[in-house]
């Protein structure tokens, strides 16, 4: 029952069954308490504080109808202390009223930024924690948008949101109480009004669920198709999409309109319901209150001051449908979030994980099968063992499995059978920390992070010195360019003269993971965007850097081969030529028509 | 209002919003109307009660009580009506004002260049097309008519209160004036505050961008929990700015609860002295309280509808920042067609730099002349960051030609494509955008220009022989050489006078020569290097009518003099290289 929305599954779906919206309906509730729990206490001064403060406002018509029925009369006897008591206690209460609504809206925002700090962390860290094959199902655009607009939407909920729910919520109880203590039988009339009031309550959420669902949708569905837009800009202006785009986009917004045009309708009708409410209220109470003024039942001040407390008990109640509409996109947004938060990775750290604190750097694939989840195996089974030191290039066609391969050895995957083992060690029980620093990928997209270009190679060993940046750098022969950026080393990659290309991205990736010094070290179409010079620049420190480490070369270009000491051809996800470069080129295999194939390019 | 003196007032920034607002104008006015209207009503309620206490109540007359209640029930409905016809008056048109908007957005930002992309990161633009856009609609639809609405209801809600009792209603306008330096004081403190807690919400979503587009990265060096310390830090920075915003919001409140409840206290001592010397009737008391009661929110709403009005100001602001950049590379008016395109591709003195390039650097392309015959492949090699890609870049016009000396017909290819051939330049010439890194893999391995616009026949015709092209490659590439070139030395010294203009082309070119030579076995395949390859140079006459080349975008300012039409490689006199 659970499993069909479990983590992110069903995030998609409109269709959710009673039981299945029930489960994902706890699942962020149980979140939301995870959240609240650290800060109980905060938050229960926080409700003292609002509660006084609530009280202390609703008392000002009630002193009113103390100064109109005690103090006139009392005063035109020369009595002063009826309107001196009901004017002090007023300009006292709204002091005090007024301080603590302050102290109250920033405890309330103290809480509010803490559990939005607490949750950004918590989809932060899970963001890296899940594998990627997560990743590579769950579009990156989806994962930004649970960290970015769905934390919009749960941040003014707490903002705005919840600050006036509690308090106006407190307002109309206490609204409510006041006026049957100053007239009892006024208090009926406001019981009668809340049944239409309940009702229309009833019909307004019904309807606005729905309503703001489809906002939901639209509005997702028009932020994908904006972004993919924007950062697909190049494709679009080069294949000239820019008119299809537009009217695609333009249906995406019109649906979008007409979404919100729905819901602005129902709040149309909402709200001038409210007002009807309120007001036939007023003229029930002014209709009972009124005879028994006329009777001598009643004081004009009290009639005064019910018609006061029906006319404010109103008031809040049109924030309240607001909250509404907030928190459902709010609670929408936290399911989600709940979600992803809820997905294990595949590729989980060790439950108990054995150290490793200096890899020699054997390699053994044991027994090896992959496949993806989504079915058709990639790998089957295999063995193969790299001892330390060596340095393999995979060569194959596209879609052979070399880049697979180099995944499972780096732990981006786990094989669906077999073991791989470094040292002897299954990786999946080894330290992720030793892991990292065992092994490290380089990977043919070459990404900057924002920051200077320091900061980037840094990456590889944040621990780095300046001197160790630019010996990696000047290894990997990325240093003269990097002197002639406007900052040097210090440039900002995403600012002004900062732009690097494809080539120098490789050239600073490359001189990470030279930073990064591991024993194990993957290279998988590091060199693609390198020219000529560059790359002999980097084989040249490849050999040094190669020397006494194991190594995994995944290239096109033989020449990056010739530095191997073994190569492996891979086809269709099978080992079918092992053996060094000269053997290889010596026989009949498909190595030495390839390699025949590059040298008659060469001459 | 507090402004900066560069900026625009926040009327007139709002006021920019016209042609957009300008269709759904005459019933947003209607709208306001009938919230005006409905205001009035409230207001008329209270008036009711003073006849009814005055008249009635005070003399036991029991039977004026319903036609009065008949009265406020009639009053109700009414009002409850004018804001229902408020509500369905505004909302429509305002949603069609926020989809023209972000069409219009959309529009542009499709026009603007890949430069602009470049320097705008998807997640701002994002947060301007869906966030800010939202906000400007609920703006117009409630801050902009309550704000009208309710300052009328203010004025007119005290005139009555003056009608009441002149006293009472003096003491409570005062009470507007602390109301409104209150409210100026916040719009203060609170807008610096907003505007940059915008900016680091923004720098956030970046970070988390990154962390899921560099996902890789991080994860191939376990810098996973480098990443998060990061965020948190800017985490914690946004923190700090809400809760300074929080602050502001809560001396508003402060304010706002404190002065319409004291000035109250204060009126209910006065009425109450009033009353009791006989110059106030209890009805006249009833009625000032309970107008006053209307008044509040009108009254307390003009604080949060100031910091609405400012949020709204700062969406225009940052919509408009979109909006007002320039649309450089624009569709022609009157584009040419062509009807049987042969694809010839002519580039003339063309000069390109990035818009951010710094200063001191000469144009990435400087003066680059180069004609591509129609059915010729063009291997185009070079050393990283010399400016492969940026070429080939400018038939697809993802970047528009720069530099003064590109004007229209020493432009001639792509001029075509951006004076007359306009929207079908694309259709002809096309880039693999995807892969603009693959020109570099091999030296041999070409970076396709599959070009297929025919711009020759209508621009002036191209000199003969004024094809050998050396765009200039960014020196601070060539200078990496240094290792692999011997003859580039001294180019440790990067003042720009010293940069090494010209040296030989360090690149692999004689094997590359060799390669098409060999493989094509014809003069059908030439390698057209750069500098200084004196046989190359000198020769007028190679360029053969119809072939396959390699051009190197190499390391030095090249082909400048061309008066002779001799396709030259001389070296700028300040060059350094031997």
């Amino acid at each position: 029952m659970s499993t069909a929305v479990a983590g992110v599954s069903g995030e998609e779906r409109d269709d959710l069954s009673r039981a299945e919206s029930r489960t994902v309906r706890k699942r962020s509730q149980r979140l939301l308490l995870e959240l609240l729990r650290p800060r109980r206490r905060q938050i229960a001064l926080t409700l003292v504080v609002v509660i006084i403060a609530t009280g202390l406002q609703v008392a000002g018509p009630a002193l009113i109808a103390l100064g109109v029925d005690r103090g006139v009369p009392a005063l035109a006897d020369g009595d002063w202390l009826p309107l001196a008591l009901a004017g002090a206690g007023f300009l006292l209460t709204s002091l005090a009223g007024a301080a603590l609504i302050g102290w109250f809206r920033v405890l309330q925002a103290r809480i509010a930024q803490a559990v939005l700090f607490d949750l950004r962390q918590r989809v932060f860290s899970q963001t890296q924690r899940l594998s990627m094959d997560f990743h590579e199902s769950y579009t990156s655009g989806r994962i930004i948008a649970r960290q970015t607009s769905d934390l919009d939407s749960i941040r003014e909920l707490l903002d705005e949101g919840i600050g006036n729910l509690v308090s106006g919520a407190f307002y109309t109880l206490f609204t409510a109480i006041a006026l049957i203590l100053v007239d009892a039988p006024s208090g009926l009339v406001l019981a009668c009004a809340l049944i239409p009031l309940w009702f229309l309550v009833r019909w307004f959420q019904t309807r606005s669920q729905r309503l703001f669902r489809q906002t939901r949708v639209a509005s997702a569905r028009l932020i994908v198709q904006f972004v993919e837009t924007m950062t697909g800009i190049r494709a679009v202006k080069a294949f000239r999409k820019e008119d299809r785009n537009r009217e695609k986009f333009g249906g995406l917004v019109e649906d979008y309109r007409g979404a919100n045009a729905k819901v602005f309708r129902l709040f149309g009708t909402f709200d001038p319901g409210l007002v009807l409410i309120g007001n036939l209220t007023v003229a029930g109470a002014l209709l009972v209150g009124g005879l028994r003024v006329a009777a001598g039942q009643l004081a004009i001040g009290a009639l005064l001051a019910v018609l006061l407390y029906i006319r404010r008990f109103f008031d809040p109640l049109e924030e309240l449908a607001m909250f509404y509409n907030g928190y459902q996109s709010a609670s929408a947004a936290l399911e989600k979030i709940s979600g992803v938060l809820e997905e294990r990775p595949t590729v989980a750290d060790p439950a108990r994980p054995v150290d490793l604190r200096r890899a020699r750097g054997a390699v053994r694939f044991e027994g090896v099968e992959f496949g993806y989840r989504s079915g058709g195996v990639i790998l089957p089974r295999f063995d193969l063992e790299l001892p330390a030191g060596q340095t393999v290039a995979l060569v194959g066609s596209t879609g052979a499995g070399k880049s697979t391969l180099a995944k499972l050895l780096s732990r981006f995957y786990d094989p669906t059978a077999g073991a791989v083992r470094l040292d002897g060690i299954d990786l999946r029980e080894l330290h992720p920390k030793d892991l990292r620093r065992a092994i490290v990928m380089v990977t043919q997209e070459a990404y900057l992070f924002s920051g200077t270009v320091a900061d980037n190679i840094a990456l590889g060993r944040p621990d780095a010195t300046r001197e160790d940046i630019v010996r990696a750098a000047k290894a990997v022969g990325a240093h003269a360019f990097i002197e002639d950026l406007p900052h040097g080393y210090d440039t900002d990659v995403n600012k002004r003269g900062g732009r690097v290309s494809a080539g120098q991205r490789q050239l600073l990736s490359f001189a990470r993971a030279f930073l990064a010094d591991p024993t194990v070290l993957i290279l998988d179409e590091a060199t693609a965007s390198l020219d000529i010079p560059s790359e002999r620049a980097v084989q040249e420190a490849l050999q040094t850097l190669l020397a006494d480490r194991t190594a995994v070369i995944i290239a096109h270009r033989l020449s990056t081969v010739a530095i191997a000491d073994r190569v492996l051809v891979m086809d269709k996800g099978r080992i079918v030529e092992d053996g060094t470069p000269e053997e290889l080129i010596g026989g009949t295999g498909r190595f030495a028509s390839l390699h025949q194939a590059w040298r008659d390019s060469l001459v | 209002m507090s402004v900066d003196a560069d900026r625009l007032s926040t009327v007139r920034a709002l006021l920019r919003l016209g042609p957009f607002v300008r269709p759904a104008l005459p019933r947003l006015i209607a709208g306001m109307v009938a919230g005006l209207v409905a205001a009035l009503v409230a207001l008329a309620i209270p008036q009711v009660l003073q006849v009814l206490v005055d008249s009635a109540l005070q003399d036991g007359d029991a039977a004026a009580v319903l036609p009065s209640t008949l009265l406020i029930v009639g009053l109700g409905i009414l009002e409850a009506l004018a804001i229902l016809v408020r509500r369905w008056l505004v909302l429509t048109p305002n949603t069609h004002v926020e989809a023209d908007m972000r069409n219009a957005l959309y529009a542009h930002l499709q026009a603007l260049p890949v430069a602009f992309h470049d320097r705008w990161p998807s997640g701002q633009l994002l947060s301007r097309a869906v966030h800010d856009l939202n906000l400007i609609r609920r703006w117009l639809a409630f801050g902009l008519v309550l704000l009208v609405v309710n300052s009328v209801t203010v004025v007119v809600g005290a005139v009555l209160l003056f009608g009441i009792d002149p006293l009472l209603g003096a003491v409570f306008l005062l009470s507007a004036i602390p109301i409104w330096l209150v409210a100026i004081r916040f719009e203060r403190r609170y807008s610096t505050a907003a505007r940059r807690s915008q900016d680091q919400a923004g720098d956030l979503a970046t970070a988390v961008e990154e962390s899921v587009h560099g996902i890789r990265v991080l994860k191939a060096f376990g810098r996973g929990s480098h990443a998060l310390r990061k965020f948190e830090a800017q985490a914690e920075e946004l923190r700090g700015t809400e809760m300074e915003k929080a602050r502001a919001v809560a001396f508003i409140w402060r304010w706002l609860t404190l002065i319409p409840d004291g000035t109250l206290a204060l009126c209910l001592t006065v009425g109450v002295i009033l009353a009791a010397q006989g110059q106030l009737t209890a009805g006249a008391l009833v009625a000032f309280f309970a107008t006053a009661t209307v008044l509040r929110f009108p009254l307390e709403s003009i604080g949060f509808l100031l910091s609405f009005t400012l949020d709204a100001r700062n969406a225009t602001d940052r919509f408009f920042e979109v909006i007002d950049e320039p649309v450089l590379i624009r569709d022609p008016e009157r584009p040419a067609t062509l009807e049987r395109p042969q694809g010839r591709l002519e580039f003339r003195d063309v000069h390109f730099r990035y818009p951010d390039a710094p200063e001191q650097l000469p144009d990435l392309l400087d003066g680059i002349d180069l004609v591509i015959e129609p059915g010729e492949t063009m291997a185009l090699v070079g050393l990283t960051g010399s400016g492969k890609s940026t070429l080939t870049a400018l038939p697809t016009r993802l970047y528009e030609v720069t530099g003064e000396r590109c004007c229209s017909t020493a432009w001639t290819c792509v001029s075509c494509a951006s004076r007359r051939c306009g929207a079908t330049s694309r259709w002809h010439s096309r880039t693999r955008p995807s892969s603009p890194t693959r020109c570099a893999r091999t030296c041999c391995s070409a970076a396709r220009i599959a070009a297929r616009s025919r711009c020759g026949r209508r621009s002036r015709s191209p000199r003969p022989g004024s094809s050998t092209t050396s765009p200039r490659a960014s020196t601070r590439s060539s200078a990496r050489r240094a290792s692999a070139s011997p003859a580039v030395s001294g180019s440790a010294s990067r003042s720009p006078a010293q940069w090494p203009r010209s040296r030989p082309c360090s690149c692999s070119t004689t094997r590359c020569r060799r390669s098409t030579w060999r493989r094509r076995s014809s003069s059908r395949r030439r390698c057209a290097t750069c500098c200084p390859r004196p046989p190359r140079s000198s020769s007028p006459t190679v360029r053969p009518p119809s072939s396959s080349r390699i051009v190197s975008p190499c390391s030095s300012r090249a082909a400048s003099p061309r008066s002779d039409g001799t396709p030259t490689c001389s070296r700028p006199t300040s060059t350094t290289a031997s």
